[in-house]
């Protein structure tokens, strides 16, 4: 047994022995860590690379606004003088799928059209009716979002852009989530080639079911999809190939967007480029993955988490105090300054560990119970008439715990290093004398 | 016969902003190897600063203090002066001073923690220090359980586990009836004469004083005898 395991089993024995400021010691540690993990759970899931949205780190988002040029009439029909431009079939084929630093491309309905495009679902005797979350998506979206499938396949390719002569077909498809296949149908039922109604008359055949995903991930989250008809593609996604960047993007679509400009003379085009985080948190910030925004919230963190060390400073100072004739004893028998520090450091973290597990446990409870306050009031999630699904990935990621927990066993140790340096500077024959 | 400790022209001076108190004052002392010497005077009179001054555990205003034939310079560094007390000396206290959280055994194991030693080491001769102290049946138990004659020899033990040639004892038997003040007594005695250590102990107490080799005395922080 080395001086470790002989100091832990010191500081097991003193929680016993001092119950009321373990107690507060390890409830304080535990809230920071608590408090550090939510945010940091709440960031990671906005913007880690997690199931289905794997490739986030090098997803880029293209939208592009178009407004009337000046001394242009709008017509009824066009509803205004700016618009968010709707990409074409042959836009989405020449710009995006042909794009040379794009690993794969797709389109999608954005997420923050969403809200107003639930679909009230009727099942074909007319007896259930069921809102779901809709959106039109070409067949990539399937390539680009890992969606898991329990049954059935994803859009083919001629599927997933309606144009030409698939377009308007009477009988369109759609891929839906298991969700909600089992509220239509029950628990158990593939309900692949089955028909939906909603609008009374239009009809959907189901090709495929997905695995229910989080709304936390709202760039690929749905529970009824589409395929693309003309108009719905508002936000076209790429996935960059390896060494490529968003500027990339940008100087590959500068060129093309500049020549539509030349072409129309009614309509000025404005390309908006964004990485996942961006989109996620602001577009003026330069930050470009989530590891940039975990690093630059990191300042912010340590500033929030400095009235709980002050605390804990001030309790481990008044337990220094206590603990003073042990520290002379333990000099007079040859005990040096940095052994002392070594030992101290330990019982600290002892109870920085416990603090750790009691946070992690807090953590969970915390977002469980306030999940939807907690995603969208700190995540911004888009999406807000869906309680959020809290997976696993996202509420247990061991580097998020390990980098919560290291902020907060430094800011212990902020905390600790002081008073234990400061008490230990007293004289022995003062420290041995002081009072218990 | 052998100097083991040399106090020479020791002044010890407490100042504070409002008063200055003299509590050594050109204190000589020599105590040979293998001495049992008790110090005695009234309460105040200087003999635990003295003790504490011949013990490395506070410094002197002015004069030199020899160990072991080392002179302890103002220049040696806390953690030289740590390696020396470590090595060379075992401390007896009145109030035992005792590690509440650890128990007997960990407590004595104390010096040889701070020695670099090994666990095996270090707990097999913590054992054999406890037995002599006779203290085997209460290895695992924690001060607090332990009575006051108890918790003295616990602290006999840990003074001697490193084998250091002086143990200074700072009226080892003030927080104890007289019975088990005999039987600490009893047990310093032996040390000194079967395993030939040298012992200093400051006591109130003339009759203990006088089963000692040597008695010196102090008042107001002169030595008088």
């Amino acid at each position: 047994m080395n001086k470790l395991t002989l100091y832990f089993r010191q500081a097991l024995h003193m929680m016993k022995e001092e119950r009321l400021f373990s107690g507060i010691y390890i409830a304080g540690t535990a809230l920071a860590i608590a408090f550090t993990m939510v945010i940091a759970v709440v960031y990671y899931a906005k913007l880690a690379d997690i199931e289905p949205e794997v490739h986030r780190s090098r997803t880029v988002y293209v939208t592009m606004n178009a407004y009337m040029r000046e001394g242009v009439e709008h017509t009824v029909e066009e509803g205004g003088n700016y618009k968010l431009y709707a990409f074409s079939d042959t836009l989405i084929r020449e710009w995006f799928y042909k794009m040379p630093c794009a690993e794969i491309a797709g389109c999608l309905t954005r997420m923050e059209d969403m809200g107003a495009r639930k679909l009230y679902l009727r099942m074909e005797d007319g007896k259930k009716i069921l809102p779901v979350a809709m959106r039109s998506v070409d067949a990539n979206f399937f390539k680009i979002y890992h969606h898991k499938f329990v049954y059935g396949r994803p859009f083919t390719d001629a599927e997933g852009l309606l144009t030409g002569e698939n377009a308007a077909p009477d009988v369109s498809i759609a891929i839906i989530s298991l969700d909600v296949a089992e509220k239509l149908f029950g628990k158990g039922v593939n309900p692949v080639g089955k028909i939906l109604n909603y609008y009374d008359s239009a009809c959907l055949r189901i090709v495929g079911v997905i695995e229910p995903t989080s709304s936390i991930a709202s760039e690929s989250y749905g529970q009824l999809f589409f395929p693309c008809e003309y108009g719905d593609s508002r936000r076209m996604v790429v996935v960059l190939k390896k060494g490529y960047t968003i500027d990339d993007v940008r100087d590959f679509l500068k060129e093309k967007v500049h020549r539509l400009n030349m072409s129309d003379k009614k309509w000025e085009y404005d390309l908006q480029v964004c990485s996942h985080a961006q989109l996620m948190m602001s577009r003026g910030l330069d930050l470009s993955s989530w590891k940039d925004i975990f690093l630059a919230l990191l300042p912010k963190v340590f500033v929030l988490l400095l009235v709980p060390a002050l605390n804990l400073s001030g309790l481990v100072a008044a337990r220094m105090k206590r603990r003073l004739p042990e520290m002379g004893v333990r000099k007079a028998f040859g005990a040096k300054k940095r052994e002392l520090m070594h030992q101290i450091i330990s019982e600290n973290l002892v109870l920085t560990l416990c603090g750790g597990l009691v946070g992690l446990v807090i953590t969970w409870l915390l977002l469980y119970v306030f999940r939807s306050w907690a995603f969208f009031a700190l995540g911004n999630i888009p999406n807000q008439t869906v309680e959020p699904l809290v997976q696993g990935e996202m509420l247990f990621s061991p580097l998020i715990f390990l980098i919560a927990f290291l902020v907060c066993a430094v800011v212990n140790l902020m905390a600790t290093l002081i008073p234990a340096w400061l008490s230990l500077r007293n004289p022995i024959v003062e420290s041995m004398n002081q009072k218990k | 016969m052998e100097t083991i400790i040399k106090l020479t022209d020791i002044n010890k001076v407490y100042r504070t902003e409002e008063i200055e108190t003299q509590a050594l004052e050109n204190v000589n002392i020599e105590v040979e190897k293998g001495e049992f010497l008790s110090v005695m005077g009234p309460s105040g009179c200087g003999k635990s600063t003295l003790l504490n001054i011949m013990g490395l555990l506070d410094e002197p205003t002015s004069g030199t203090v020899e160990l072991c034939g080392t002179t302890i310079s103002h220049n040696l560094s806390d953690n030289q002066l740590a390696e020396f007390r470590n090595k060379t000396l075992g401390f007896v206290f009145q109030s035992f001073h005792l590690i509440s959280s650890l128990n007997v055994i960990d407590n004595v194991q104390l010096p040889l923690l701070y020695r670099g030693i090994g666990y095996s080491e270090r707990i097999r001769r913590a054992k054999e220090v406890i037995e002599r102290v006779g203290l085997s049946h209460r290895m695992k138990h924690t001060p607090v359980q332990l009575s006051g004659g108890q918790c003295q020899r616990v602290a006999i033990a840990r003074a001697i586990i490193g084998n250091p040639e002086i143990i200074l004892a700072d009226e080892p038997t003030g927080n104890l009836d007289s019975k088990m003040g005999a039987d600490i007594l009893g047990l310093l005695k032996q040390l000194n004469e079967e395993d030939g250590r040298t012992i200093v102990m400051v006591t109130h107490n003339e009759q203990q004083a006088q089963q000692t080799k040597r008695i010196i005395k102090f008042l107001d922080g002169r030595q008088i005898q």
